[in-house]
């Protein structure tokens, strides 16, 4: 188990080196087991020196900026799918297991963990736990918290600690499962994970449209939430530009087959939508995506473009006519609107350097943030260069929710041992 | 203690101290510990809350919220020198916005009230404990209570968006908000289930859920509970997802049809299953169609679909007035709570059968059996000690033989007071420690609830029927 170089030119690696800057570790150790990883953590402490857990490093630029260099923690070796209970629909998973790795393990006793995040293949579940990752299915099924039944963790102290179990159920202990959610780790470092799993739908129909105009756009998320429509996705997607937007309307339904049928029927008939030309597409579970659901993955994802900005926006559905306005008004990026929700992706290019923003992208930036606010929304981002991170903070905890997260962070690591400076000092 | 100081803060008709006044909140729902608080103050607003729990900071009083005191773990149990900061004032909806599935509410309202609030614009408030039209939204965040309909709904957390919360220091914090994926560390999911130990949320942004458009409701009889719970394994593996799954036994049957509620549940049944489908119509129907095929491959003796929504409201209330039905068998009930994964409930309501025989206890099983969430209910007479200690000791090996089964100590009534003693046969001594600075962050001086949920601190509190526990006082 020792050190090797830590290769920021790999595929995850250009954002996750941007991002990470100066903070960047220049080393990283690969432990095969969780008493390796143990013995790291005591070694770390007895060294001082920083830790930085890493998944797929599909999201190193999380967070906040990293106040100390430290040792990439490679988790890919504890992969293990420990507990698979098909009649209990329960999953136990090491952290560094792939998360397409553990689908197509799910998928052979029609199970899935019903979640899909931006990137699939390169993450991993410890990752996706650590970062709050999102999901493109999260109308229907909610997010990965909502499967998260309990975890393993590794201390900054070189313990162990489990909460919540192996039952769909649980109220004993207070629930660590969700602290440790979105933590990027500055908590304790995720080993393993146990989730609710569903069964796969008989059926899921991808359903999509071209759209170029706020109206159609909002119509279609108001329709989508009609008494009797359930959907497992509702998106806009497409490109900003000065005063126009173009791109497609996605809807997916998920469920016995009639009923996704139905449902397309309902989507396509309701009020601004007959006029659309519609295209239905089966989503197999094994194969190909279709190319609109690449393309809403590729929205979320900054892991395999080193000069993307990534902002995420929250917003209340009803006040979707004003957020796509506003986004017009911006005019720049690459959007994914989930009309349901009222969540959105805003990706934009850059020129990759951690240097100033042009004036009319920061000047254009600070309207949105404020039309967004205007209309009760908040914008914040995942990644790209420092004055945009500045400008639209990672963080939505007010400050007395800090003080909160500093004491957690006090009791948990008061050596701030696990990255450093991730979600504050 | 200086009692005016609150009167100052909330009015002197809001300071409860006399001993009649009192009585009341000796104790929740689980009547086995009693304690009279010094005081009972019940604030209007949440920055009477806040002024309350800087007064209990200033002079070191221990403090408990309460919000309906339908709680079964002891978790508003009072402390003896401390006072119950009683939050049913608190009992508004704020604001509904139905496009947005979102509703913000005080506290201190009832939980049915709510979904019959929304009613009107096609929405509900999903978690539905048995208590719904008693219990208070607070204290369903305190224990992410749930109900029959979380199989398909989740629990409490899945349903807060955001939170007010009055810390244990006194500040007002706004936790999350009615805003989806808010980025930064979950707070809000950290504090639900917390048991009030992590301060008092006053203001809940609560999101809810669209009324289905088709709900089938099936009972189905077995003479063989074994066979019932087999069903409900197969069920989930047919990939159907119910709302509810819900499982009676023979002697819970039975006092159901000798009381007022008189559910039509058939008597010569060993157990009944009631399944409720809902969603929209060609889903449901698909489901029905699978549901009725493996009941009819699974023994089912009878079938029965509620045609009205008359006959549907009568089954179920059967099932949520079971436990007060039960009270017809003896004097006192004392309703277990504890999980086991779906797949091993045939053999662990054998064992909850064997450890009855042996301690000589009346048990009864209501319970949510598509989660696999027990409710061994032991039927006893308080005035007899001996049946007291067997009862406890069955309660406790049933919860450890759901350990053993690889369950958990409680599916929704929470720690508390009841179980914190046994949390030990659930998680080490280092998961506990992490438990308890994860408690430390948020309650340093641990002024708020003190005692509950994690083992170790020795309480002043009389077990109603004698049995002891810790005597000294902390």
């Amino acid at each position: 188990m020792a050190p090797r170089p830590f290769e920021v030119g790999a595929a995850a690696g250009a954002a996750a080196g941007a991002a990470l800057g100066a903070a960047c570790p220049s080393h990283a150790i690969e432990p095969a087991s969780a008493e390796q990883l143990r013995e790291i953590v005591i070694e770390a402490n007895v060294a001082d020196e920083p830790l930085i857990p890493v998944g797929g490093a599909t999201a190193m630029a999380a967070g906040r900026p990293l106040l100390r260099r430290g040792m990439a923690v490679a988790m890919g070796g504890l992969a293990r799918i420990v507990d698979h209970s098909p009649a209990d629909f329960v999953v136990t998973v090491e952290a560094g297991c792939r998360f397409a790795a553990l689908q197509a393990e799910l998928l052979r006793h029609r199970q899935w963990l019903a979640v899909e995040p931006p990137d699939r293949e390169q993450a991993t579940v410890g990752g996706m736990v650590a970062a709050a990752a999102t999901s493109f299915v999260a109308a229907q099924h909610g997010t990965l918290r909502h499967h998260l039944l309990g975890v393993r963790v590794l201390h900054a102290d070189g313990h162990f600690a489990k909460a919540g179990g192996r039952v769909v159920k649980n109220v004993a202990g207070y629930d660590l499962m969700k602290l440790h959610h979105g933590a990027l780790g500055t908590l304790g470092i995720v080993v393993a994970a146990t989730f609710r799993l569903r069964p796969l739908p008989a059926a899921d129909l991808l359903d999509t449209a071209p759209c170029d105009d706020v109206e159609t756009m909002a119509a279609f998320g108001d329709a989508l939430a009609r008494p009797g429509l359930v959907p497992a996705a509702g998106f806009f997607l497409g490109h900003l530009r000065a005063g126009a937007l173009q791109g497609q309307l996605l809807a997916r339904f998920q469920g016995a087959r009639a009923t996704v049928v139905d449902q397309a029927a309902a989507i396509e008939a309701a009020p601004g939508g007959a006029r659309l030309a519609w295209k239905r597409e089966v989503v197999e579970p094994e194969g190909a995506r279709p190319r609109p659901l690449q393309s809403l993955a590729e929205a979320g994802s900054c892991a395999n473009d080193g000069d993307a900005a990534l902002l995420t926006l929250h917003f209340a559905p009803s006040r979707t006519r004003e957020v796509a306005a506003a986004l017009l008004r911006f005019g720049a990026g690459r959007v994914a609107l989930d009309l349901v929700r009222g969540f959105g992706l805003l990706k934009l290019a850059t020129d990759g350097a951690d240097g100033a923003l042009t004036k009319s992208l920061a000047h254009g930036l600070a309207a949105l943030k404020g039309e967004l606010a205007a209309a009760g929304g908040v914008l914040a981002s995942q990644a790209g260069p420092a004055p945009l991170r500045a400008l639209a903070p990672p963080s939505s905890l007010t400050p007395e929710g800090e003080k909160l997260y500093g004491a957690l962070r006090e009791e948990l690591d008061p050596q701030r041992r696990i990255n450093p400076g991730r979600w504050g000092a | 203690m200086d009692l005016a100081a609150l009167d100052r803060i909330v009015g002197r008709d809001h300071v409860l101290r006399g001993r009649a006044e009192l009585l009341p909140f000796e104790s929740d729902g689980l009547t086995h510990f009693r304690q009279r608080p010094r005081a009972v103050v019940l604030p209007g607003s949440t920055e009477e809350v806040s002024a309350v729990v800087r007064w209990c900071v200033a002079t070191g009083t221990p403090f408990v919220p309460r919000g309906a005191g339908t709680g079964l773990s002891g978790g508003a149990l009072p402390c003896a020198t401390g006072i119950v900061i009683e939050l049913a004032r608190l009992n508004k909806i704020l604001e509904v916005r139905a496009r947005d599935r979102l509703a913000r509410v005080q506290c201190g309202v009832v939980n049915a009230d709510l979904s019959v609030a929304v009613r009107p614009l096609g929405l509900h408030y999903a978690p539905d404990p048995s208590s719904q039209s008693a219990c208070t939204l607070g204290g369903n965040v305190a224990e992410n209570s749930g109900g029959p309909h979380t199989m398909k709904y989740g629990t409490t957390t899945d349903h807060i968006a955001g939170l007010r919360v009055v810390t244990t220091d006194g500040a007002i914090v706004e936790l999350g908000g009615p805003l989806a994926e808010l980025p930064g560390v979950d707070l809000v999911g950290t504090f639900v289930g917390s048991e009030g130990t992590f301060g008092i949320a006053t203001e809940l942004w609560v999101r809810l859920t669209p009324n289905p458009p088709v709900v089938r409701t099936f009972l189905f009889a077995f003479s063989d509970i074994e066979a019932a719970c087999r069903m409900v394994s197969r069920i989930v593996a047919d990939g159907i997802l119910p709302a509810a799954l819900e499982m009676l036994d023979k002697t819970t049957i039975e006092v159901v049809e000798a009381s007022v509620l008189r559910a039509g549940y058939p008597t010569n049944a060993d157990a009944v299953l009631l399944c409720e489908l809902d969603g929209v119509a060609p889903q449901v129907e698909d489901d029905a169609r699978r549901v009725r095929a493996i009941a009819a491959d699974s023994g089912a003796f009878e079938t029965r679909e509620a045609t009205t929504g008359e006959e549907r409201l009568k089954l179920w209330k059967g099932r949520k007035g079971a436990f007060g039905a039960l009270g017809r068998l003896s004097p006192d009930l004392y309703v277990q709570d504890a999980v086991v994964p779906r797949s091993r409930l045939p053999e662990i309501l054998r064992k909850v059968k064997e450890i009855a025989t042996a301690e000589k206890v009346r048990v009864s099983n209501v319970f949510h059996a598509g989660d696999g969430n027990l409710h061994p209910n032991i039927s006893y007479d308080g005035r007899d000690k001996d049946e007291v200690a067997r009862v406890v000791r069955a309660g406790e090996r049933i919860l450890a033989a759901c350990i053993e089964a690889g369950g958990s100590l409680s599916g929704e009534h929470g720690i508390g007071m009841e179980k914190r003693d046994a949390m030990g046969l659930l998680f080490s001594p280092d998961d506990l420690a992490r438990f308890g600075q994860v408690r430390r962050a948020f309650n340093p001086l641990g002024l708020c609830n003190p005692d509950k949920v994690l083992p170790g601190a020795k309480v002043c509190v009389e077990f109603r029927h004698g049995v002891a526990i810790e005597g000294v006082t902390h």
